[in-house]
């Protein structure tokens, strides 16, 4: 049947990386993302693959399930990668590796689709080590937390984080909900699988209304639940959780601002010493 | 001490005429009922009956448009009552999927306390003394979509209790049960009851009614009897027109009694009721 | 017609006069996966045509995997299967005409309306299956006139404008419109009050017994299930536990608590007559039965 949905795509585990504070862990994913863009060489891409080696080994999730989360936009990636392939020019001089009417392949374009499809794929990576350590319980707390400052300009992140959180908690019986409705009109033999598009289309509206209809009342109850429990709005609102920073957030901050400021560094030092250190560009 | 009071209370909703026109049904009319701390209520009634209304007119959800509700002597039309009644008045529902805000369980148990603006280390205490009572400790870190009717309604009823009320409302919170469910959340009302909670039980089961102080039979708005239980399974006339039925075992006592057995028509227990029956037999 | 197809299934003969006839039928969810559950284990069952057969057990007894499969909402994994001639263990059983047979009310079934009005709400599996437009409508007045509803009155209005009751009613016309042969039920009487349920099950009874319509009801209310059914059918764990009628299921009070079900109270007092030696005809299960037998052993006595 369905997998816990709420948990997302959470591994359960007891690891350094799954005890880590969901906020500085976000905060670090960001970093990670913003950070890998500026990674210019096939050697710094190594020091990359050896740290995020590092980290899922840490984290104990297994390999498979990190790689899975790539073999879903596998296609859309290589695509964007073949798509850089002709654009990029040759630099000064270079005669192109393959040309065909307008068309140009260059060495350099070949390795910027590399270090492109290395780039968006270790952006997803990255991000869903984050999502396989951390529940979407724990994300929604950081992401009010990490939101607060918004607060000044007015920002709802009170109400942003519970609707996130709601919804959250109502997903599992929506899914349920939309089953037993699509096998209640396949049973007064409704068809979703023939016929035309428009055909297949109109065959949803069967499924559409009653869910709508649930839904308006489900959100009175809601409604009327959340107010008999005293919910006033966020005005003086306190919070159970609270989240707080252990050792284990230090280290892991230390080594990703470590190695990036490294990254950073390497990429000032590329464009100014590029030919004394030359294996900093490739 | 009188905890409840309802004053020919009266509610309508608006309702739309066969013809288009705005109009309006009955919701509750000319109700006056007093409930007592510490007492365990039952509240019976086809659906429709007004029930629902009743239980929404008793913690300000739905305000009288006639007659009065006090609630330890605060008025619920004064908005500024209202939150101080909420923090007396638990009230559980009956979809217990629509009421869970949460993800986590013991998430869901704080809602009420954060609400209230309790500090963090109460909160945890709050959530961790009403699972206790609940008997659902060992969910807290759960997610409530995997668990049964009975054990999700139990949460709620450990959310409302998060929030320390004196009194709690089952509004038809054993509707969508099964029966091992229903029974769970009556064990946990009637303990409740018995450590001083008052209990207002909303429900068509008659089943359920059996071990409360008071029934109070309601009919298309209107509040028609007051009694202990057995005096109300006895009414056959009264339970047939407010679409109720009595338990099977009390309908069975009543008409043998009425057949010239010697038995108890206030026996709601088959197996007794059987032996009783054998010895009448074997005389 | 497939003469190079598979010959090794044996030839299974189906036991005349058998609506449903389940041989060695498995069903496992998320088969090859770590999520992997047993939900059916080697059912043998047959239900004749005419029945009123109960189908009770607990949340992921297996029940309703099985009931699905009647009208093919749930495919044959393993063993075989036949509903009204309908071998659904083939790879392609004619659906319509099952499920046009094979009438399913969901629980709550009143969740699942949206058309807007409720004329148009009841014609929807009609429509579906194929009946000339110009049949709709009589069917339709048939079937919202079974439930107890003035067709004149309520086929203009919406759906979502009637009461509770009147919801869930047009919701079983919709299924009853079909005329459908056999006739499977979940939870038909959950969430109404008593006068509802008397009402819903008082239908259900004269469709069985006017109209022969054969009937697997789900239910949890042992009283409900005890007084109208042939034959309770409990499921465990998955496996069919018990398959007898009421009277001799619920002798069986040890084991029935022993699966946290309830024992009915007109069993537990006939039980109880029955262990002090007296003889409670077989028949008898609702409180006027029971009161007229034990009437009747007085007599038998004073004469």
């Amino acid at each position: 049947m369905l997998r816990d949905v709420t948990f997302g795509q959470y591994y359960p585990g007891n690891s350094f990386v799954h005890k880590m504070d969901a906020r500085i862990k976000l905060i670090l994913t960001l970093l990670f993302m913003v950070g890998i863009f500026f990674v210019k060489s096939f050697v710094v891409f190594g020091f990359v693959t050896v740290l995020l080696l590092a980290i899922i080994f840490v984290a104990r999730v297994p390999l498979k399930s990190v790689l899975k989360s790539i073999k879903g936009i596998i296609v859309l990636l290589l695509l964007t990668a073949i798509i850089n392939i002709f654009f990029t020019k040759g630099e000064d001089g270079e005669q192109p590796l393959w040309s065909w009417w307008k068309i140009e392949i260059y060495v350099a374009g070949l390795k910027s689709a590399a270090k492109i499809f290395l780039r968006l794929v270790y952006l997803v990576i990255g991000s869903s080590v984050l999502t396989l350590t951390t529940t979407p319980v724990d994300l929604t707390h950081a992401v009010e937390s990490l939101l607060k400052p918004l607060r000044i300009v007015k920002f709802p992140v009170h109400e942003f984080a519970l609707i996130m959180s709601l919804t959250l908690s109502f997903i599992p019986s929506l899914i349920e909900e939309t089953d037993r409705i699509i096998r209640a009109q396949k049973a007064r033999g409704a068809d979703f699988d023939t016929g035309g598009l428009i055909k297949r289309a109109k065959a949803f509206i069967p499924i559409l209304i009653p869910l709508l209809v649930g839904g308006f009342r489900r959100a009175e109850e809601l409604a009327n639940a959340m107010n008999s429990r005293c919910y006033e709005g966020a005005t003086k609102r306190t919070c159970m959780r609270v989240m707080k920073l252990s050792w284990r957030d230090l280290v892991g901050a230390f080594v990703m601002i470590a190695f990036f400021t490294g990254v950073f560094l390497l990429y000032g030092m590329s464009k100014q010493w590029s030919v004394d250190v030359a294996w900093l560009y490739y | 001490m009188e905890v409840i009071n309802l004053n020919n209370v009266s509610y309508y909703y608006k309702a739309y005429n066969d013809d288009g026109t705005v109009g309006s049904a009955i919701g509750v009319e000319g109700v006056t009922l007093s409930v007592n701390e510490g007492a365990f209520v039952a509240l019976v009634g086809h659906n429709g009956c007004g029930k629902s209304t009743l239980a929404k007119l008793l913690n300000g959800l739905l305000i009288p448009k006639g007659g009065t509700v006090t609630v330890f002597g605060l008025d619920t039309a004064k908005k500024e009552n209202i939150f101080e009644i909420r923090k007396n008045v638990g009230m559980v529902f009956q979809n217990p999927d629509n009421q869970m805000v949460a993800s986590i369980v013991e998430e869901d148990v704080a809602f009420g306390p954060e609400n209230l603006g309790v500090p963090q280390k109460e909160i945890v205490e709050r959530v961790n003394e009403a699972l206790e009572q609940v008997g659902m400790t060992e969910f807290a870190k759960r997610s409530p979509h995997r668990l049964s009717g009975g054990q999700k309604q139990r949460i709620a009823i450990a959310g409302a209790l998060a929030i320390r009320p004196k009194i709690l409302v089952l509004d038809e919170s054993t509707a969508m049960l099964d029966p091992q469910g229903r029974k769970e959340v009556l064990e946990v009302a009637h303990r409740l009851n018995a450590q001083g909670m008052t209990v207002l039980l909303i429900t068509h089961f008659m089943e359920e009614v059996l071990d409360c102080d008071q029934v109070v039979v309601m009919n298309n708005g209107h509040v028609v009897k007051i009694g202990t239980p057995t005096e109300i399974f006895q009414d056959k006339r009264l339970l047939e027109d407010a679409g109720l039925r009595a338990p099977r075992t009390a309908e069975l006592a009543r008409a043998l009694a009425e057949a010239g057995f010697d038995v108890s028509v206030r026996e709601t227990d088959a197996l007794k009721l059987g032996g009783d029956v054998c010895r009448n037999l074997q005389k | 017609m497939s003469k190079s197809a598979k010959v090794t299934a044996p030839a299974v003969e189906v036991p005349q006069n058998a609506a449903i006839f389940a041989q060695n039928l498995n069903f496992t969810y998320n088969a090859k996966s770590a999520f992997a559950k047993r939900a059916l284990d080697n059912i043998n069952l047959t239900v004749c045509n005419g029945e009123f057969v109960a189908i009770v057990g607990h949340t992921g007894s297996g029940k309703t995997t099985f009931v699905q499969h009647l009208n093919a909402l749930i495919r044959v994994q393993d063993g075989y299967l036949n509903v009204l001639g309908h071998d659904l263990s083939a790879k392609k059983p004619d659906l319509k005409a099952l499920r046009q047979q094979v009438g399913m009310v969901f629980q709550y079934p009143e969740y699942q309306l949206f058309a807007d009005t409720v004329l148009a709400d009841v014609c929807f599996g009609l429509k579906n299956f194929g009946v000339e437009s110009d049949k709709r409508e009589q069917m339709a007045r048939d079937a919202l006139e079974l439930v107890g509803l003035d067709f004149d009155k309520v086929k203009d209005k919406s759906p979502f404008d009637l009461s509770g009751g009147e919801k869930r009613r047009v919701a079983l016309a919709g299924v009853l419109a079909m005329k459908p042969q056999i006739l499977v039920m979940d939870e038909p009487t959950a969430g109404l009050d008593p006068r509802g349920k008397l009402e819903v099950l008082s239908l259900v009874r004269q469709l069985n017994q006017r109209d022969g319509v054969t009937v697997l009801m789900v239910s949890h209310d042992m009283n409900e299930v005890y007084e109208n059914a042939d034959r309770v059918l409990v499921f465990r764990e998955g496996t069919l536990a018990y398959d007898l009628p009421p009277r001799e299921l619920f002798r069986k009070e040890e084991e029935i608590r022993a699966m946290n079900l309830e024992v009915p109270a007109m069993a537990a007092f006939c039980n109880e007559l029955e262990k002090n030696g007296f003889v409670v005809p077989e028949n008898c299960r609702t409180v006027e039965d029971v009161c007229a037998a034990v009437v009747a052993l007085k007599e038998a006595r004073n004469a």
